[in-house]
């Protein structure tokens, strides 16, 4: 619409100003030439009738009359003004009032012909109440013949060519506007149709509509136009698919990708990097305006700042590997966390050394009371019996340590998606327990049972229940052990109830880390192999459950362990 | 980005590495003392450089920024403030020297008591003035009057310690010099809080133009 009005404009408005002026200009000339006819006729009659007046005594009555009859009929009217000014004679004026009239030295046209021969002008005049136009020149006897005759010729002419001349110039100019208007349109309306285009493509719409031009030279720009159009839009379409690809990797990788742009403008932050740090990586926002936290902004700049392009950096008693590239203005940072990787080797490390440790204290009994009874043939009998008793038991207790070992990494092999073939009885296993422990120990065990059947392996089950109650027998100061099996909302809940002592608060997570006994039972009475609770933590692991330590209401120690039941699939 | 939201982040990441540094050092003073790491001591006492090297170039920014952009109200009141930070925790970093000296000179002689109160007390004087800093950034009113109100544990811990160190004063008077130098960064950590407490109240000043450095702590948050 803009470049419409701007076209109108430019052909419209100099078009409406040269008619203004030619018809000014018109107008001037033809009243000037009217003029100038009418002073070359007065001119030809002041020459007849200053011919006439030689002939004529002009200063008589007689001719005064005459002069007056003359100008009744031709409305010219006829002075003759003397040298000084004084009027001679006036054929409007009666003969008899012109010696009271004014002295004429004064006026412009009379002071012209006394002076220069011959005056023009133009003006009002009182005498006849009109508009009348003068023409004075001196006769021969220094005299001066003034001849003036209505202005209303010209007014009429130029009144009757101003009305004509008006209606000329609207006509003209309706059609000046009609045209300029056609002619803009025709010229605006392509450019109209590359601005939409233009608009369009900038506002980012997809599939913009491209009208039809009927000028074969826009259309082949158009026709440009929409080829360079739709091959953006198809680099477009590949780069937001790269773009998505590349999110998406990015999204799933387990190390954080931050990309900085000049003074550390966020350019892209992966999930990671928010889930780690816990901050909002706006994209075009600063890094350091993302964050309040100082260690935050000291990691960040510390980073930045370093010299190298890989490092380990420290924050929250996490460690961190921060790689650092710089591409021209921008600055890539890939961030691993690497605690649980350090933590990892450095529980490696100690577990070789635990295993080592465990495997070598029985080992060493064996092998010492062996040797002695090899190179002491002659040992008293008793002694060679309790030997022979230690080195069983040093035996049974390695037996155990290696099964432990082997059950634990077994069920570290598993892993959480296994199926089982059939439910298994509560009833078998109870029994079982019953019998066992009524037969090994003098404490009383409490079995309560809700479920006649679960979804549980036996053996996981089984090692569980063992583990939990030879744990409470061993350490208990009780004379009974409760156990309960039931079923509740969130699954199969196992729980051991001793009679304490209780487990100090500090110990209560460790006791579920491989080898770790309490400090209380650290005596080779009750020394176990360190890996029960660790077992029965891997169990707990494998059907989606957990295990935790409370404290019952009679001051001893509650194991309970969360099952998630797993599906039954027949063979 | 403008360049006048560049300078405030540069102020901003300025402060927060002099705010690592003087805590850090009170963090390793401090363990210098427990674990009687004399090296981690003298350690301490060099990085004080670091510190008033901080102080002087976030000065002249601080005046640059003055000058260039004229900041007005809350701006203005944010950058006097960081000047007056920056002054609280080059006092901090110096407390910092004078306590590992003091931890210097007593590594040298058998400990007097088993610490447990003082690294606590330091905890405390650390996470003040950390919080401080971090209230500034994030112009918290509620923040800033809660660091003013930890002071009175610091000071209870200070009653409690030099109790206590008189205690052992009366009891061996041999540990005369050894016991004063303990007082003495008993006072340090002190002091140090109440670096911190400063710094909450010129935030108060920063966030609301109103000046509470005079006023009972009760008083402000009941007016």
């Amino acid at each position: 619409m803009r470049s419409f009005a701007k076209v109108f404009l430019v052909l419209f408005v100099p078009i409406f100003i040269a008619l203004i002026l030619t018809f000014y200009f018109t107008h001037s000339m033809m009243v000037s030439n009217a003029r100038h006819e009418l002073l070359q006729e007065m001119k030809n009659k002041w020459t007849i009738l200053a011919q006439q007046s030689h002939d004529l005594n002009l200063t008589t009555a007689e001719a005064h009359e005459r002069l007056a009859e003359l100008t009744q009929q031709t409305s010219l009217r006829m002075t003759l003004v003397d040298r000084s000014g004084r009027v001679l004679l006036d054929s409007l004026v009666p003969f008899a009032q012109i010696v009271a009239m004014e002295n004429h030295k004064g006026r412009p046209e009379v002071k012209a012909a006394i002076y220069s021969g011959e005056g023009f002008a133009t003006r009002f005049s009182s005498t006849t109440n009109m508009q009348m136009l003068y023409f004075a020149r001196k006769l021969s006897d220094d005299r001066v013949l003034r001849l003036a005759y209505p202005a209303t010729y010209v007014e009429s002419l130029q009144q009757k060519f101003t009305e004509q001349a008006i209606w000329a110039f609207f006509c003209l100019s309706l059609v000046v506007l009609l045209l300029a208007l056609y002619f803009a349109r025709k010229v605006s309306l392509p450019v109209q149709k590359l601005n939409y285009i233009a608009d369009n493509i900038e506002s980012g719409r997809n599939n913009v509509h491209f009208p039809r031009f009927k000028d074969p030279s826009m259309a082949k720009i158009a026709g440009l136009i929409y080829r360079i159009y739709a091959s953006m839009q198809k680099k477009n379409l590949e780069l937001a698919r790269d773009q998505q690809k590349l999110s998406h990797i990015f999204s799933t990788m387990d190390q954080g990708v931050l990309l900085l742009g000049k003074e550390n403008v966020i350019l892209h932050a992966n999930p990671w990097m928010e889930k780690e740090f816990g901050i909002d990586f706006i994209p075009g926002g600063s890094l350091f305006q993302a964050t309040n936290d100082i260690p935050l902004i000291n990691f960040f700049t510390g980073i930045l700042e370093q010299a190298t392009e890989t490092s380990r950096v420290s924050l929250y008693e996490e460690i961190f590997d921060v790689s650092l590239k710089q591409v021209e203005d921008q600055k890539l940072l890939l961030i691993r966390n690497l605690t649980k990787q350090i933590e990892y080797e450095l529980f490696k490390t100690e577990l070789t050394g635990n295993i080592s440790h465990e495997l070598k204290t029985p080992l060493a009994m064996i092998m010492g009371y062996a040797e002695t009874l090899r190179d002491t043939p002659d040992i008293d009998e008793k002694i060679r019996a309790r030997f022979l008793d230690n080195i069983f038991s040093s035996s049974v207790r390695l037996n155990n340590l290696i099964n432990d070992i082997i059950e634990l990494h077994k069920l570290e092999s598993v892993g959480g998606e296994f199926a089982i073939d059939g439910v298994t009885s509560l009833d078998e296993i109870v029994a079982d327990l019953r019998a066992f422990y009524a037969e090994t120990s003098d404490k009383t065990l409490i079995l309560e049972t809700e479920s006649a059947k679960v979804r549980i392996l036996p053996e996981h089950l089984q090692s569980i229940l063992t583990n939990l109650i030879d744990n409470a027998f061993k350490y208990s100061e009780g004379s009974s052990v409760i156990s309960n099996i039931r079923r509740s909302a969130a699954g199969l809940i196992v729980s051991v109830d001793d009679q304490g002592p209780l487990i100090a608060e500090g110990e209560r997570e460790r006791i579920f880390e491989r080898f770790y006994t309490c400090s209380q039972s650290r005596n080779k009475k009750h020394s176990g192999t360190g890996l029960g609770l660790s077992i029965i933590k891997h169990i707990a692991n494998l059907y989606q459950g957990t295990v935790r330590l409370e404290t019952n209401p009679e001051g001893g120690n509650r194991f309970i362990v969360l099952l998630q039941e797993k599906p039954v699939v027949p063979e | 980005m403008k360049k006048v939201d560049q300078e405030y982040i540069q102020l901003k990441t300025m402060l927060a590495s002099m705010c690592q540094i003087t805590t850090s050092m009170l963090q390793d003073a401090t363990k210098a003392l427990v674990t009687r790491d004399s090296m981690l001591a003298e350690r301490v006492i060099l990085r004080d450089d670091e510190v008033d090297a901080f102080d002087t170039c976030i000065d002249e920014h601080c005046l640059k920024m003055l000058a260039l952009y004229e900041p007005k109200a809350v701006d203005l009141r944010f950058v006097v403030t960081a000047l007056r930070i920056i002054v609280d925790l080059e006092r901090v970093g110096d407390h910092c020297t004078s306590i590992a000296k003091e931890v210097r000179k007593l590594n040298q002689s058998p400990p007097v008591k088993p610490y447990i109160d003082l690294p606590k007390m330091a905890d405390v004087a650390i996470l003040m003035i950390q919080d401080a800093i971090t209230a500034y950034f994030n112009k918290d009113i509620d923040a800033a009057l809660e660091i003013i109100r930890r002071d009175d544990i610091v000071d209870q811990l200070d009653d409690k310690i030099t109790e206590e160190l008189l205690g052992y004063m009366n009891a061996d008077l041999t540990n005369t010099r050894n016991i004063i130098s303990l007082m003495f960064i008993t006072r340090s950590i002190e002091r140090i809080a109440d670096y911190a407490t400063n710094i909450a109240e010129m935030i108060y000043f920063m966030a609301t133009g109103k000046i509470i450095k005079h006023c009972p702590p009760d008083k402000v948050i009941d007016g």
